[in-house]
């Protein structure tokens, strides 16, 4: 690949220079015990090197600086950049065959932040926590960094050349099968039809454990041809999921939070409306914690209810359907108020079913949004998307077929693209896949982890980052993303497409031409391709490439009955459902530090995965937290530690997905207070896939036999460390007020649920605690400059934990490990607070609260510090200095909000020079013994204020945005100067919502939060006549 | 008493050296005779060889003993601390709500017990209780090894160590002086001074009994030792005079000196805003707290100490039984304070000190509160007693648990409320890990071996102030009773007294 | 310990080996109690005597009236130093934390002087303590490392169970003979004459 661009050339060059027998001993003698790193990886200092001679260059002869390969930055001019000065390059990431436009931040040369696009039509240009801690991934030790071979049993390290031989014998041969992870990459997708013309008698399958089938095939049975449901959140005034959870693990989660979060936030002006959330599941799920409405109910109940709800909006049905549904017996009054709340918005009400309902369920969905309510249409919630290969099997079908395949013994050749079918499928047939693959004569995996698979494959082949390699994906809406390389790979891996076209094509080409070639179509005319090609890279995506339509596919057609007959079919006994993991997605996040520490958002666990239980079901088994549970599934028996969540069905044991890994080849331990050594992921959690049968994956749940376990074992949660009691809400934490019960909106189709913003505003002021006058001994302090404030709104924050990742990722905070977590050290600047408001401990309400440094004008964490080491600025700024602090902690416990982080080791140790690349240049490294916290991301303030400075204006509201709020999905934090009157935040902070939590201490804190609005609306089967009761 | 005690192997009176005084009852209240503070024979010369006795005879066996035992145990420290430089104080059970853990609960038992030595000295000296001759030295000296503990942990506590000495105003390139509004410095200062101002006034009242070991000195290191030690002390009138005086003053400056000290320690937490820190009662409650402990660790080491070094004439029945009824006194006063804090945690109706103390009694924390109650409040009450008061194993128990006790009083103070202050959301459980028992029980080897070597290189009990009880004595009683002291019936001289 | 010797005369002369032409420094009377010690003094101070002194193991309640001693000047410089602390105190506070190196600290004024109480009274204590300390070594010309009441055997029960009158060569109305005889008068069991 020398063909490319002046840095590359110089990079190979360099690898050179890494093995002269000189330089091998110079690096022995400088760090021995970093020795191997340096071979494997680009060490920082080869790095720079090579980054100041790409910079001289540049600044030298510009032109020459973009080959044909360029990557364009995203804001600022092509040419060239500035050492230091960051970039921000458009690209994409993927997940579950959807693509996210990221802008990735690039420091001479090495990516360290990943963004949403605001550009991009599809997302909203804010970015979940997976998305941001992916950047972690490329700086992993643990990677695979080249290709190795099992020889007689024993795996060996080989080099590409080696694996370029194998693969020629590969292409020779014809009976070949290949197992990828399902992607709408649009280059391989042209590879596949390569392939399956160049060999006839190959095979082409996907897998994925976590995969969208049932909407797939629900569809497929509603309409006759599956469609991909895209929704917008902010046209639906009432919203109810079956199971569903648009709001977090949801592939189009941002769009759908932002949509959501605009319907809330609308209430804040007055002739708005406020929308209503129903939500019925088994287990708690981040949306369920947002619902105004939470219902629980067994995943094997809800098909009923689904279908009591279309009976009761006497949806037109086709008659098979329509028997089934009027045998689904009488609805509940919580059934009918959601009908008739439904029904009352004149189409801009959406129904949403989820993963874990079967097919039927979601053919009945779809039923009633499009002829129950009349959901589809321009501006009404509903869209429908083309979907990838219309007519393939479901995943498991489609795994079937190949392991039928490899049975029949005719398979020469299986190659596995990134998919880990012997950590994630089920066993097939009573054979694993472990034995699966072995029965193929030659297996080849190519992937970014030398993972279960990988080992179990003859040939282990090692893959590209997402951030190393070209690529163009389809976001959920069908527009085309784009995907450039923000540093050329680390260990010479070869992205899937690459690797394909090895096999298709007699002169390899590179990622980059094939992504060009495939996208040539799109331009507008060749003449000018090269140009769009730019204006392409630069913005991320290709404009107007949707493949939406606004209308249905068609009527709703019949011959599912049956199906839907067995669904409502209530049983009995227990269920376990499998969620995908709110941290490690289905494991593949496994290894990465920042997702392993970041706390569930329901359970608060770090470093581990545990069997949630119901309080009811807890009392009766007999168990509390982190006792352990014996699961029974199928036979399959799994034991692991119980977690008790209020609001989880009773009869509903959830687990979640990707724990357990085994990805080292020794047996590496759990960091615990030592620096980020290989495969973090060994050893964490339980693997729950050996639970998850066919049938389950099928079903979406099954039924287990629970029963107490032997002993307990250590989970490290962030929170609930023991049972709080209700007198414990002493001081002024977090507001709500339910809006039936602070006044009356005027309902009617048009504005849908207005509430009264007096009466609001009074609620939230009740809801706050009576105390004496706020006097100070002395007068206040005057802020002359910029003051600097925050404010944070309860209403919207669903507590996806996106920010944590995002302050971690942007101040360099370190992972501690379980045990430190466990003993109470977790580093997290930001943390999320969550509570459960309301009697019923069966289903309680959710409150989440982001938790960070107030910056408190009167601070109490300063007048205790002997050494002054944290003092106020002029901008009201509470400034931690790290290089005066000798560490007495007096500060965090005078600290109300407990939002103080201290070293009690030495959390950073000498990271390896690849994880070195990874950090934030501009935020300093801190040392043991030093307190630590939130700087309200004075760096990004600071560097704000010099380029207006260079700029010669002023600072504008938005200049600044700190890390949380940036990639905040539902735009819930808000940062500005309270001297400018019109300034975002100094309007929230004058919001009839907002208050100043503990402000009864007098501490002044510069957050002030906007309390959170429930609108419950009454239980009655008319929703609507109670606004008339109270208003009579 | 004595039979019990030579059932114990190593301090058979033999081997005690002169353990063969007696225990005399001198207890009784009766006005018709006034009981002597001294008991037994004993006039200026037999005082000075029973005391420099201690000095000049071989060590016996028991201090040996207990010496060796002690150096074995502050080996502890020397383990511990060094590890956890090494490490930081993640080696502590301490974590993020609960920042202070057992180095902060040392440090103020530590100085607490350091309190009776300069009370009993300096307030009972303003008072004119004689009998606090008698027990004035050791408790002094326990005072100075109390805080020489107490200052250890402030130092290893904070998170770099080497940095510790930044608490102190010194010039610096960076031209930044501490934070004088934090009440750790105001700590640095009181302890700093309370320190410097104990030993002045414990060497001082040395001095004189220094050159009574000087004169007596039978090899040159001695003499020369003592000799630099006591300053060239003759014993002249015209000294004794000026340094009288000094001594007054010195005492009337450390008086409000142990309120003051305290008191600022008190600060630590009542200057803060956590939940059951922020009280107003805390300086009294402090101060009345370290005087009880420091009388029980009086108890603790007095006790053996008679007995070992024979000095139960001097140090009788009724000084211990006078230190038992201020002991029951301040138990008292601490469990007073106990009710106190509930009491304005209710009537002043803030919600979350009500739950800061409920949470106390009957949180997660409940059994360290018990714990503390019972020692510190219920087991004093059996000084009601005379009995119990005047024998010497149930006030040793009764002092021992009263140390635990208030060990537990300010484990309960710095963790409880931090575990669980105002934001639910972040409460946690702190547990105590290797490191913090190692150091904690290291301190305490520190503290006994220091003890050790006081009680055998300086003079154990204040010579020249017990002669001025004895001369007392003898003038306030008339010569009927000779065996009060030798000088009384060689000196019948109507001039006498005053 | 040696006998009194009653019915001699004259006095024991100690006399510092090497010494040429030895000189008397210091005559030493001593008396067996307290109370003879006591009129014995008050007979001293009558017959006119200025250098001289009583050694005592313990302060004698009476003696310093009994010898005629001023009292000391000691309470001022106590007072001095506990001034000197206090000022000191607040001054230092004031000038770090308000002029050289000003903190914006919890909102609260750069100096103000209930914060600064504590510290300002911890060092009046201290200076004061010192100068009590100090002072007394001062007023008493402590250390003296070097006394030639050391050379006499008998003195050194000064300090445990004897008493003692010294009177100095260098007083007018030394004389080694009649001092002798008188002292003998008035109890003392005991005479030594300290030469060098």
């Amino acid at each position: 690949m020398i063909e490319n661009g002046s840095g590359k050339t110089l990079w190979r060059s360099l690898e050179d220079y890494a093995d002269t027998p000189e330089f091998r001993e110079l690096v022995h003698k400088e760090f021995p015990n970093h020795a191997p790193e340096l071979f494997n990886s680009t060490s920082r200092r080869h790095f720079l090197k090579v980054m100041g001679a790409s910079v001289a260059l540049a600044g030298g002869l510009a032109g020459c600086r973009w080959p044909r390969e360029a990557i364009l930055p995203h804001t600022s001019r092509p040419e060239g950049q500035i050492p230091g000065v960051p970039e921000a390059y458009a690209s994409c990431w993927e997940q579950q065959e959807v693509a996210e436009g990221v802008l990735v931040t690039s420091f001479d040369g090495r990516p360290i932040r990943v963004d949403g696009n605001g550009d991009h039509p599809a997302c909203s240009g804010t970015a979940t926590s997976q998305m941001q801690a992916s950047v972690l991934n490329l700086y992993d030790p643990g990677r695979s960094k080249q290709p190795s071979q099992i020889v007689d049993g024993v795996s060996k390290n080989a080099t590409w050349d080696e694996a370029m031989i194998k693969l020629s014998e590969v292409k020779s041969a014809t009976k070949i099968a290949i197992l990828t992870a399902p992607t709408s990459s649009l280059p391989l997708d042209g590879m596949r039809k390569k392939f399956m013309r160049q060999f006839k008698s190959g095979s082409w399958h996907e897998w994925a454990p976590l995969n969208r089938d049932s909407e797939r095939l629900g569809t497929g049975q509603a309409f006759g041809s599956p469609q991909r449901p895209v929704a917008d959140l902010s046209k639906a005034k009432v919203l109810a999921c079956f199971d569903a959870d648009p709001l977090m693990t949801h592939p189009a989660n941002l769009s759908h939070s932002a949509g959501w979060a605009a319907m809330r936030l609308s209430a804040d002006d007055d002739e708005a409306s406020i929308s209503r959330v129903y939500v019925v599941e088994s287990s708690y799920s981040i949306t369920g914690g947002a619902a105004d409405i939470h219902i629980t109910a067994k995943s094997s109940d809800i098909p009923r209810m689904v279908a009591q709800l279309a009976k009761a909006l006497e949806v037109d049905l086709p008659s098979d359907i329509a028997n089934v549904v009027a045998s689904a017996g009488v609805p509940d009054d919580r059934i009918l108020k959601m009908a008739a709340d439904l029904k009352s918005q004149g189409g801009n009400a959406l129904v949403m079913a989820g993963d874990r309902q079967p097919p039927e369920v979601h053919a009945l969905v779809h039923a009633i949004n499009v002829s129950g309510l009349g959901a589809v249409g321009s501006g009404k919630p509903l869209e429908y998307a083309e979907v990838r290969y219309p007519s393939r099997p479901s995943h498991l079908e489609d795994l079937e077929l190949l392991a039928t395949r490899i049975k029949s013994g005719e398979l020469e050749h299986l190659i596995v693209l990134g998919a880990n079918p012997v950590y994630d499928a089920p066993t097939m047939g009573g054979e694993n896949w472990g034995q699966l693959i072995s029965e193929v004569p030659s297996s080849i995996h190519l992937g970014e982890y030398k993972d279960e698979t990988g080992k179990a494959c003859a040939w282990h082949m090692n893959t590209t980052h997402f951030l190393e390699q070209w690529g163009a994906c389809r976001s959920w809406d069908g527009t085309i993303t784009l995907q450039q390389p923000l540093i050329e790979p680390l260990y010479a891996g070869r992205s899937s497409v690459e690797f394909m076209s090895i096999l298709n094509e007699d002169s390899p080409r590179s990622g980059y031409n094939i992504t060009r070639e495939i996208l040539s179509g799109n331009a507008d005319s060749d003449s000018d391709f090269e140009e769009s090609w730019r204006k392409w890279i630069h913005d991320g995506f290709i404009g107007g490439t949707s493949n939406t339509v606004d209308k249905a596919p068609g009527a709703i057609k019949g011959g599912w009955g049956d199906g839907l007959q067995r669904a409502i079919q209530s049983t009995g006994g227990d269920e376990i459902v499998f969620l995908q993991d709110h941290s490690l997605f289905d494991g593949r996040y496994a290894n990465n530090g920042w997702l392993q520490e970041l706390p569930d958002p329901m359970t608060k666990v770090t470093w581990d995965n545990c069997a949630i239980v119901s309080p009811m079901k807890a009392n009766s088994l007999g168990v509390k937290n982190g006792d352990m549970l014996k699961l029974v599934v199928e036979g399959k028996d799994l034991q692991m530690p119980a977690f008790v969540l209020p609001g989880q069905n009773e009869q509903t044991i959830a687990v979640s997905l990707g724990y357990g890994r085994l990805l080292a080849d020794r047996a590496a331990g759990r960091l615990s207070r030592k620096p980020l050594i290989y495969q973090i992921a060994d050893g964490v959690g339980f693997d729950t896939y050996t639970l998850r049968s066919e049938n389950a994956v099928k079903q979406g749940f099954a039924s287990v036999t629970v029963s107490r376990g032997d002993g307990e074992y250590v989970l490290a949660t962030t929170q609930d460390h023991n049972p709080i009691r209700p007198e414990a809400f002493m001081g002024d934490l977090q507001r709500e007020a339910e809006l039936d019960r602070v006044g009356e909106f005027a309902r009617t189709v048009e504005t849908g649920f207005s509430p009264d913003l007096a009466a609001v505003g009074q609620a939230v002021k009740d809801a706050g605690p009576h105390h004496p006058p706020l006097k100070s001994l002395f007068p206040d302090h005057e802020y002359k400059s910029h003051k600097w404030a925050m404010s944070i709104d309860l209403n919207v924050c669903t507590g996806c934990s996106a920010c944590v990742i995002a302050c971690q990722a942007e101040n360099n905070i370190s992972v501690v490990g379980k045990d430190e977590v466990a003993t109470g050290r977790e580093m997290h600047w930001m943390r999320i607070d969550r509570y459960f408001r309301g009697e019923d401990v069966e289903n309680p309400e959710m409150i989440h609260q982001p938790m960070t440094c107030n910056q408190c004008e009167n601070a109490p964490c300063e007048q205790v510090c002997p050494v002054a080491a944290t003092v106020h600025n002029e901008e009201g700024l509470n400034d931690m200095v790290y290089n005066r602090c000798i560490g007495t902690r007096y500060c965090s416990n005078n600290c109300p909000y407990k939002v103080r982080r201290f070293n009690y080791y030495n959390n950073t140790h000498e990271p390896s020079k690849t994880e070195q690349m990874g950090y934030n240049p501009t935020v300093t490294i801190r040392d043991r013994g030093v307190m630590e916290k939130c700087t309200y991301c004075v760096q990004r303030i600071n560097k704000a204020k010099i380029s207006a400075h260079n700029d010669r204006r002023d600072l504008k509201d938005g200049d600044i945005v700190p890390a949380c709020a940036q990639t905040c999905p539902t735009s819930a934090i808000s940062f500005g100067d309270l001297s400018d009157p019109e300034s975002q935040v100094a309007m929230t902070q004058n919001s009839h919502r907002s208050y100043k939590m503990l402000a009864e201490l007098n501490v002044r804190p510069r957050t002030s939060y906007l309390a959170q609005l429930k609108n419950p609306g009454e239980m009655s089967p008319e929703g609507d006549d109670s606004g008339e009761k109270k208003e009579g | 008493m004595k039979h019990l005690l030579e059932k114990i192997p190593f301090i058979r009176p033999e081997i005690l050296g002169n353990a063969q005084s007696q225990e005399i009852d001198n207890t009784s209240y009766s006005p018709a005779e006034r009981q002597p503070w001294i008991t037994g024979e004993n006039d200026n010369t037999t005082i000075t060889d029973k005391v420099c006795g201690i000095l000049e005879d071989k060590p016996t066996f028991g201090w040996v003993m207990f010496f060796l035992l002690s150096l074995s145990v502050l080996g502890l420290l020397g383990v511990f601390v060094p590890f956890l430089i090494f490490w930081g104080v993640g080696v502590w059970g301490v974590n993020n709500p609960v920042g202070w853990g057992y180095a902060i609960v040392n440090f103020v038992f530590w100085v607490g017990i350091g309190h009776a030595g300069t009370l009993i000295s300096a307030i009972l000296f303003l008072f004119r209780q004689k009998w606090r001759t008698s027990i004035n030295r050791a408790a002094e000296a326990m005072t100075i090894f109390a805080v020489m503990c107490a200052g250890l942990f402030p130092g290893i506590h904070v998170g770099r160590a080497w940095f510790a000495y930044w608490m102190f105003p010194l010039p610096n390139q960076m031209e930044l002086w501490p934070n004088f509004r934090s009440p750790l410095l105001w700590d640095v200062f009181a302890v700093g001074t309370y320190f410097t101002v104990s030993l002045l006034f414990w060497y001082m009242g040395m001095v004189p009994d220094l050159a009574t070991v000087r004169d007596r000195a039978n090899n040159w290191i001695r003499r020369l030792a003592y000799g630099a030690l006591s300053m060239g002390w003759t014993g002249s009138n015209r000294q004794w005079h000026v340094y009288e005086r000094s001594y007054l003053l010195l005492a009337s400056l450390a008086t409000p000196l142990v309120l003051s000290v305290h008191s600022v320690v008190s600060f630590d937490f009542a200057v803060s805003q956590v939940a059951g820190w922020h009280t107003t009662i805390f300086p009294p409650y402090f101060v009345a707290g370290a005087i009880f402990s420091g009388f029980a660790m009086v108890v603790t080491l007095l006790v053996p100490a008679r007995q070992l070094f024979g000095l139960k004439e001097i140090i009788t029945l009724r000084h211990l039984e006078n230190m038992n009824k201020v002991i029951m006194l301040t138990g008292m006063l601490v469990g007073y304070a106990y009710a106190q804090e509930f009491f304005i945690a209710w009537y002043g109706g803030v919600k979350v000190e009500k739950f800061a103390f409920m949470n106390r009694a009957f949180g997660q924390y409940a059994w360290a509160y018990w714990i503390m109650v019972s020692c510190n409040v219920i087991s004093p009450q059996i000084f009601w007693f005379k009995k119990a008061r005047t024998n010497i194993w149930i006030m040793f128990v009764v002092s021992i648990f009263v140390n635990i006790g208030m060990w537990f009083e300010r484990f309960v103070i710095t963790v409880t409320s931090l575990a669980n202050d105002y934001t639910p959301a972040a409460w946690d459980y702190y547990t105590p890990k290797l490191a913090d028992v190692g150091i904690m029980i290291g301190a305490f080897g520190l503290f006994f071996t220091l003890f050790a070597l006081f009680c055998r290189f300086l003079p154990f009990i204040a010579m020249s102030e017990v002669k001025g009880v004895i001369a007392d004595a003898a003038h306030s009683t008339p010569s009927e009773k000779p065996a009060e002291s030798g000088d009384a019936e060689s000196a019948p001289s109507p001039a006498a007294g005053s | 310990m040696s006998e009194p010797k009653t019915h001699e005369p004259a006095f024991d002369t100690i006399t510092a080996e090497g010494s040429v032409d030895p000189k008397p420094v210091v005559l030493i009377a001593e008396f067996e109690t307290a109370d003879q010690l006591m009129s014995a003094a008050e007979k001293v101070r009558d017959e006119g005597f200025k250098r001289w002194d009583c050694h005592t193991p313990y302060p004698i309640h009476g003696l310093d009236g009994a010898m005629g001693i001023r009292p000391t000047i000691l309470p001022w410089i106590v007072l001095g130093g506990g001034f000197t602390g206090f000022c000191g105190g607040l001054l230092m506070q004031g000038w770090m934390n308000g002029i050289s190196y000003p903190f914006l600290i919890s909102g609260k004024p750069f100096f103000s002087i209930p914060a600064s109480i504590p510290v300002a009274f911890e060092l009046t204590i201290l200076l004061s303590a010192f100068g009590a300390f100090g002072g007394m070594l001062a007023l008493n010309g402590l250390p003296r490392m070097f006394n030639p009441l050391f050379r006499s055997d008998r003195f050194r029960r000064a300090t445990a169970d004897r008493f003692f009158i010294s009177i100095e060569a260098r007083d007018r109305r030394f004389d080694a003979d009649s001092n002798a005889r008188f002292l003998r008068g008035i109890g003392a069991n005991a005479i030594e004459v300290i030469e060098e």
